[in-house]
């Protein structure tokens, strides 16, 4: 789902990808994975101490298969939800890595890349000592099918991939463990196999040559059949990692993690448990989130937060030396774009004229300047393989007012009303004035329509509620194009009558679905990565989307923290897995 | 503070004329009042100050319409660097741009406050007329009638007054202006709420200044003459009490000048993008108080010398209007 700045999708690069993961490493010696060596902070983490989260956003969701929000996810799966792969520690490529975690290897694929065989390792435990089997795996997997009983919001990855017979409406013939029939559930068997209690084997539909990189999210992460409690699950977490939850989770506000003594150190080779207890809380601005940092008075020392330092502090941080020490700037893997709707502009040379007009230089500087990103053309982040550099009109990153001037003037639309849709806040805001202001200037008419922040992607998912241009941002699952261009402009399997997914432009390309079609079934995952590249160009070039910002993160932490680094496993946040406290 | 000039020095005190005549001229209470606003330095900067705000006020616009001020053209070349600061010192003050430019997109302070003096005065103006509308008619009716009218309606003033009103304008305003707020809303919104929050105070002075009058021999003369209810508060009553409104106009409309600026800071203000309101604009630059101080203090300065300049005349005209008073 979108979810910039509050939320995520990731990066990292299959296993199958090794070409593109190691032209993308390329130059970096073996290195350090554990925090950037360069920091200096980084060194001689020592146990114990209560770290503290404070962050702007709640973790909308903390049951496994419901998590899909980046800073939700890089919480959960390092302290409480362990998975078959997940990523190395580290910024940049480091943080992209997939590694084995409760699999002995990143898994054994057929050649045709539709058969995926993993073995769990022997001492992986659950909070109450018992073993994670094959089972567990299975039974949490096939919650994500469980949207009528209420498990929603996560990926849906499992019904996509899963080779499991398509009901009348196109979508798997299984309706989660919770009320399908005897006959339904037969069928969801048959896509996961359990040999032994150790050994999973996957059955997919098509070939998914990053598969290893999909189980690094935590729906795919195991859940005990007799510690579902549903619609509960996001209070009451049952832990295989090194933490566990003390008391009650509140999604509004946070809660408490303590050691969890079942967990064996042994079987883990990414996660270091340095401090005794974590907590969490929410709610707080992301100002008054900064000031408490810099200030660094009690806790705030042990603090440490995802919420990244709001534009208008930027400048107090980047320009004092001593508050330097304390403050990371990393890459993000989300990029902050632009839909045009092609319904209601049908012109493709108008929704150029609206490309052409916009100066992304100055929707960075609306964010802050630098630590919030660079300007960019493609909906693709440079953090992933698939990025290729390129300049769709030639306009440069300042735009063109005289182009898209010409080009409306051509068009016959000089005048045109467009209602520019944004989630509101004071960055939004600014950059707003200069969207509409870009707009003006080559010819349109302009209303600006700032959102509420909670509503905001019903909102412009709605085809009654959506306008012109809508604001919108997107990051990777994990590092591969296949969890960018098929979410975003697969029309098939985004739009229905009252809803449009993630596709907010009501793309519908038959040409584009093909070329979807015919890249997934790729088993190559350089040239399936190729393949996005040449989609997202000609997506691009048609003016369905405008892309601004690669984004970056500009974090600052207490005084006592070590281990601090801007990890890219799950979008570009703080790692709880390297994180101490002194 | 000024010591009020007593009634009786103001009326013996007699102009002398060329010829060396002295005769008592007759002068209303209003020309006796302005003569003691004359005399009070104070209170004349503050009139000055206010005719000048208002008189800006109403420029604004014209100049807008005339291209001379732009609030929202942004110039994001002149906000570079890390943190998207104004280059240059003094919040990148120029001979453009007088007071700087907003960080991070580069729009004219100076137009933006100028813009935002009008839209605060217009919003705290009607909410004042509003106010006074109601709380008039509230007072006067309560105190001219007595009994069970003066008794609900003083039981409902006291309701009104026990009220926590920011949480509850906070809490209503979702519902009442829907999301996302849209600008004509929030203004309606803004100036019933201060209106409703605010008519109780001005008719409890209106109802006590009733019960006095009401006993008063020209209410009586006019009663024996067969004037109804009507025509005497109409014509008797309400003439009588043009000074205790005029005084408290004044004082309560900076108090919605500051309020509105509070409500923006709270987030229940109008879309910062479009239209300006020092409180909007304050909202903004608090968070720059450290990075660009100028930023910071302009909007802030502003809206002090607006409360400022109406609270000084306010408490002027009470002093001349009404100078037996005591002052708190």
């Amino acid at each position: 789902m979108a979810f910039a700045r509050t939320g995520v999708r990731c990066l990292a690069v299959g296993a199958a990808a090794v070409l593109a993961l190691a032209a993308c490493s390329s130059g970096k010696g073996g290195g350090s994975k554990t925090g950037n060596p360069a920091n200096p902070n980084n060194q001689g983490q020592k146990k114990g101490g209560t770290l503290y989260y404070d962050n702007l956003d709640v973790y909308s969701h903390l049951d496994p298969q419901r998590i899909y929000i980046g800073l939700a996810l890089s919480f959960a799966t390092r302290t409480m939800f362990r998975t078959l792969t997940t990523f190395a520690q580290g910024e940049g490529t480091d943080g992209t890595t997939i590694v084995p975690d409760m699999a002995t290897d990143l898994g054994q694929r057929t050649a045709d890349a539709k058969t995926w065989t993993f073995t769990l390792k022997p001492n992986v435990k659950w909070q109450d000592g018992k073993a994670v089997t094959c089972a567990d795996f299975k039974y949490g997997i096939s919650r994500t099918f469980a949207a009528d009983d209420g498990i929603t919001a996560g990926p849906t990855y499992a019904m996509d991939y899963l080779n499991i017979p398509r009901a009348k409406d196109g979508g798997p013939d299984y309706k989660g463990p919770y009320h399908s029939t005897a006959a339904q559930q037969a069928l969801y068997d048959k896509s996961i196999d359990c040999p032994t209690t150790n050994k999973i084997v996957f059955h997919l539909r098509h070939p998914v040559a990053d598969f290893d990189g999909t189980l690094t999210l935590t729906a795919f992460a195991p859940v005990r059949k007799d510690k579902d409690t549903v619609k509960k699950m996001d209070n009451e977490p049952f832990s295989n990692g090194p933490y566990k939850l003390q008391g009650s989770w509140d999604l509004a506000h946070g809660g408490t993690l303590v050691r969890n003594p079942e967990w064996d150190p042994s079987s883990d080779s990414v996660r270091k448990d340095y401090p005794d207890k974590i907590v969490t809380s929410s709610g707080d601005t992301a100002a008054v989130i900064a000031q408490k940092l810099i200030a660094d008075n009690g806790n705030a020392k042990n603090t440490v937060t995802v919420t990244p330092i709001p534009p208008s502090n930027v400048a107090q941080v980047y320009n004092n030396k001593e508050l330097m020490k304390r403050a990371v700037v990393g890459q993000q893997t989300f990029v902050d774009y632009l839909s045009i709707n092609v319904k209601k502009v049908p012109d493709r040379r108008v929704r150029q004229a609206i490309a052409m007009a916009i100066d992304k230089t100055a929707y960075v500087t609306a964010w802050g300047g630098a630590t919030a990103g660079v300007a960019t053309n493609s909906v693709i982040s440079p953090a992933l393989p698939a990025y290729t550099k390129y300049d769709a009109f030639d306009t440069g990153d300042k735009g063109n007012t005289n182009k898209a001037k010409a080009l409306l003037q051509q068009a016959g639309k000089v005048g045109m009303h467009i209602t520019y849709e944004y989630r509101k806040t004071e960055a939004q805001d600014k950059a707003a004035a200069s969207i509409k202001a870009n707009l003006e200037a080559a010819g349109f008419k302009v209303t600006v329509s700032p959102l509420g922040y909670d509503q905001y992607y019903d909102i412009i998912a709605n085809p009654s509620q959506t306008s012109e241009v809508v604001w919108t941002s997107w990051g990777a699952d994990w590092p591969s194009a296949s969890t960018v261009i098929p979410p975003l402009f697969d029309g098939r399997a985004n739009i229905s009558s009252n809803f449009l997914g993630n596709d907010y432009a009501e793309y519908n390309d038959p040409e584009t679905n093909k070329a979807i079609d015919t890249a997934l079934q790729l088993t190559d995952n350089a040239s399936l990565q190729q393949a996005w590249s040449t989609l997202d160009q000609k997506i691009v070039k048609d003016a369905v989307v405008v892309p601004l910002m690669a984004d970056k993160a500009f974090f600052i932490h207490g005084s006592n923290i070590k281990g601090f680094d801007v990890w890219s496993g799950f979008g570009g946040y703080p790692d709880p897995a390297s994180l101490a406290v002194q | 503070m000024t010591v009020p000039v007593s009634e009786i020095e103001a009326l013996v005190e007699a102009p002398t004329l060329a010829g060396g005549f002295t005769t008592i001229e007759g002068r209303s209470p209003g020309q006796i009042a302005w003569q003691r606003i004359k005399r009070d330095k104070t209170t004349m900067v503050a009139l000055a100050m206010v005719v000048l705000i208002l008189l800006l006020a109403i420029a604004a616009p014209i100049l807008k319409a005339a291209n001379l001020i732009d609030p929202n053209t942004p110039h994001t070349d002149l906000v570079q660097g890390i943190g998207s600061l104004p280059t240059g010192a003094f919040g990148g003050a120029s001979a453009k741009h007088w007071l700087g430019v907003v960080p991070a997109v580069g729009t004219d302070v100076f137009s933006r406050i100028f813009l935002g003096i009008t839209l605060d005065m217009s919003i705290a103006l009607a909410a004042t007329v509003l106010t006074v509308v109601i709380g008039v008619a509230a007072g006067l009716v309560s105190g001219f009638y007595g009994r069970w009218t003066d008794s609900v309606l003083g039981r409902l003033m006291d309701l009104i007054l026990a009220f926590p009103q920011l949480i509850m304008i906070l809490a209503l305003s979702p519902v009442l202006v829907g999301q996302p707020p849209n600008n004509t809303k929030v203004i309606i919104y803004l100036v019933c709420l201060l209106a409703v929050f605010g008519w109780p105070y001005l008719a409890r002075i209106i109802r006590g200044e009733v019960f006095s009058l009401r006993e008063r021999e020209f209410v009586e003369a006019a009663r024996s003459l067969g004037a109804r209810n009507g025509r005497i508060l109409w014509k008797e009553l309400l003439p009588n009490l043009r000074a205790p409104i005029l005084i408290y106009s004044t004082i309560i409309l900076p108090t919605y000048v500051s309020t509105e600026a509070a409500f923006a800071y709270l987030g229940l203000g109008l879309d910062p993008t479009t239209t300006p309101t020092l409180g909007s604009i304050l909202n903004d630059s608090v968070n720059y108080s450290q990075s660009d101080p100028t930023y910071f203090f302009v909007p802030g300065i502003t809206l002090v010398l607006i409360v400022l300049s109406f609270n000084l005349l306010g408490d002027g005209l009470g002093d001349a209007l009404n100078p037996k008073a005591d002052r708190f």
